[in-house]
This record gives structure tokens, sequence and C-alpha cells, in this order.
């Protein structure tokens, strides 16, 4: 056998082994955020562990406190709703309806956020003609919902 | 009349396909910074030509890194070795381009620059440690023949990144979106006229400027390979020796 195809042969096993490797085991520890159905779930076995939640921020739930600068919402995957406090500002495009993520974890049964990131779509869109950006519905959905 | 193999061959071809991806791509940009602002995200979209565009380069230069390093093991060219590594430096340029793009979009949109635990920017930082591992390992081997079939190996091997990272957003829950437009699912979540010209075009610019940084790249390799074997061929006859 030449050696030149050795070097071929061995190339395919490693790249069989590393596409397998990826599809099954990394599966479960490749993700992001776990959903609140998920957590909700296996609330026992997760505990207080910091873990990362995802969702979208329901509508009306959105209170800001501007004194301590926390920031209280509800997020939802469609079933199961979770209440979130959050200190800090949150970005700039956090906003009801939106998908977030939120890193932290439960403390005395509310869940206590460290890092709070927006997760935007892929869709992106340009105003209907006569339509105008409304930043002021999108300012007042952060600033003024106490 | 002018044949395929002499217009390949045309010493103004390059220079002439490095002008018209900077045209091409000013079109792009043209269209892009005059295409109305996104109703969420307001000007952030406007790097969208450019962030995609470089992630696309980076996996067209590490796929035909891959090519041509195969093309080399079967025909044992060096031509094809100087493609495979002028094809990886292309790469390893753009997706630091992407990355930075990306952590430029990321900050005022996701609220951080860089998360870990995504899945598509975590396999992208790894595939940059693999292409630069690639191209530390070429500069250590000094046995042209060995450098070029060991490179050759690992272009082959790295090349499974390129799908793994486009599928990432597909197969685990990530922070980043899923592609906005999509060839094989028939879908384009791109409702912005302005923004997708921008985009479409910036895509064909970006593949010219490959083409052209290919060429060039390999040009050069091509007369470092010349000057090294007659530096060999000068020391063989001793006339290095008598200085």
């Amino acid at each position: 056998m030449k050696a030149n195809t050795k070097y071929i042969i061995g190339a395919v096993v490693v790249l069989i082994g590393i596409a397998v490797i990826l599809t099954s085991s990394l599966q479960n520890n490749l993700v992001f955020f776990i959903t609140p159905s998920e957590f909700a779930r296996d609330q026992e076995k997760l505990g207080n562990r910091t873990i990362r939640l995802g969702g979208v921020v329901e509508p009306g739930s959105v209170k800001f406190n501007r004194d301590t600068i926390e920031v209280s919402f509800k997020i939802s995957d469609g079933t199961t709703v979770l209440p979130i406090s959050h200190k800090g500002t949150p970005p700039d495009l956090f906003r009801e309806g939106m998908g977030v993520t939120v890193q932290g974890r439960l403390e005395n049964g509310v869940f206590k956020g460290e890092e709070l990131l927006v997760r935007h779509s892929e869709e992106y869109k340009a105003p209907k003609p006569g339509e105008k950006l409304d930043y002021r519905r999108i300012v007042a959905a952060i600033k003024d919902s106490q | 009349m002018l044949t395929q193999k002499k217009l390949f061959d045309a010493p103004w071809l390059t220079p002439a396909l490095g002008l018209l991806s900077v045209v091409v791509i000013s079109v792009s940009l043209f269209f892009t910074f005059t295409a109305q602002p996104d109703v969420l995200q307001g000007y952030l979209t406007r790097i969208l030509p450019i962030h995609v565009g470089a992630s696309w380069l980076a996996y067209l230069a590490f796929g035909l890194t891959a090519v041509f390093g195969l093309t080399y093991l079967i025909t044992r060219n060096y031509h094809w070795d100087r493609l495979s590594a002028a094809s990886s430096e292309i790469g390893v340029v753009f997706i630091v381009l992407s990355l930075f793009s990306g952590a430029l979009w990321g900050r005022p949109a996701w609220g951080a620059y860089w998360s870990w635990g995504d899945a598509r920017l975590t396999t992208t930082a790894l595939m940059l440690m693999v292409y630069v591992g690639m191209l530390m390992v070429r500069g250590m081997i000094e046995d042209t023949g060995r450098r070029a079939r060991v490179s050759a190996v690992i272009g082959i091997v790295a090349s499974v990144g390129v799908p793994i990272n486009y599928l990432s957003v597909y197969w685990w829950s990530t922070l980043h979106q899923s592609p906005t437009l999509s060839i094989v699912e028939r879908r384009s979540a791109l409702q912005n006229s302005g923004i997708l010209i921008g985009f479409l075009v910036g895509l064909l610019g970006f593949t010219i400027l490959y083409v052209y940084l290919l060429r060039l790249r390999g040009q050069l390799a091509l007369q470092q390979a010349r000057l090294e074997e007659h530096e060999l061929e000068l020391e063989l006859k001793g006339v290095l020796a008598h200085d």
C-alpha cells in the first residue's frame, strides 16, 4: 500500500469519527439554553444550579425599577410561564414579545438573572410605505412599565 | 483570438479581478447604506452584507483548501499545494473578519460581543484555531513534499468544520439566528429590498475578491518556490560556498 493511500484512508476515518462524535454525544452539551417547560420538568434535578433559560418576553409583564436598576418580567415558551428578575440594564433590543436568554439560578422561587441577552430572529423587514419606526413604543416597552 | 488558456494566464486578469471586486463590493455597500432601516434593529442590519459576505468567503476558502489539497494528493503537482495554502490563508483572514463584524453586531443586538456556549460562535473560534494550527504546521516542515502531504491531510480533515459550523444553528439551540436566505429550504426572511440587493451583490463581490486573492497569493507562492529552487541549485553547484 502506498503511503499516499494510507493518508487518504486515515483522513476519511478521522472525518467520520468527528462527524459521529458531534452528531451524537455533543447534542446535549452544546445547547445554549433550555425552555421554561424543560426547566419546570427537570427542576428537582437542576436545583439551584446556574443555567441559561430561553423564551419570549410575555407582553405586559415587564416592570423596570429605576431605583434598584432591576428589571422583572415573565418569559414563556407557549406552555410554561416563568417569572424572572434581572439586575442591570437590558440590551437595546429587549422588549415585549422578543426572544431572550437569561443566565442565572433559582433563588427563593424567583429566577435571578445574571446575564440577559436578546435573541433576535433571522427576519429583517423594512417599514411598509407610510409606516415609521415606532421608537416611542419600543422605548415605552422598556422604560415606562412600572 | 483569445483562447481559454491564454485568458487564464493573462497578466492583466489578476489586477482586473481585484478592481472588479472593489467595484462590485462598492455597489453592494451603496445599496446597503441607502436601504431603509430595519423595523426592529434600525441601522444595525447594515452590517449584514459584510458579515455574511466575510463568513461566506471563509467557508468557500476552507472548502476549496480541502479540494485543492485532495487534488494535490492525487496529482502530486505542487501547483495545487500552493493554491491550498493560499486558500487557507485567505480563509483565516476572513473568518477573523467574520468574528469581528459579528461581535460588532452582537453587542448592540444581543447585548454581548461574545458568548461561549453558542455553538455557532464556538465552532467558528475552533475553526480559526485549527486553520491557524495548519499554517503553523506548514511553517514548521521544511521538506516541500512532506509539507504538502501533511497540510493536504489537515486541510481535508479540517473542512468538516464548514458544514458543522453552517448547520450548528439548526442542530443546537443557539443565540445566533438561523440563515436569513436558504436555497435548500426555498426561504427568504429578508423583507428589505435595499439590504437584499446589497447582500446578493456583496456575495458576488466577495467571491470575486476570493478569486483575486487566490491568484495573487498563488503567483507569489510560485515565485517563492522558484526562488527556493534556484537557491538550492546554486548551493549544490557550490557557487554559494565560494562567496
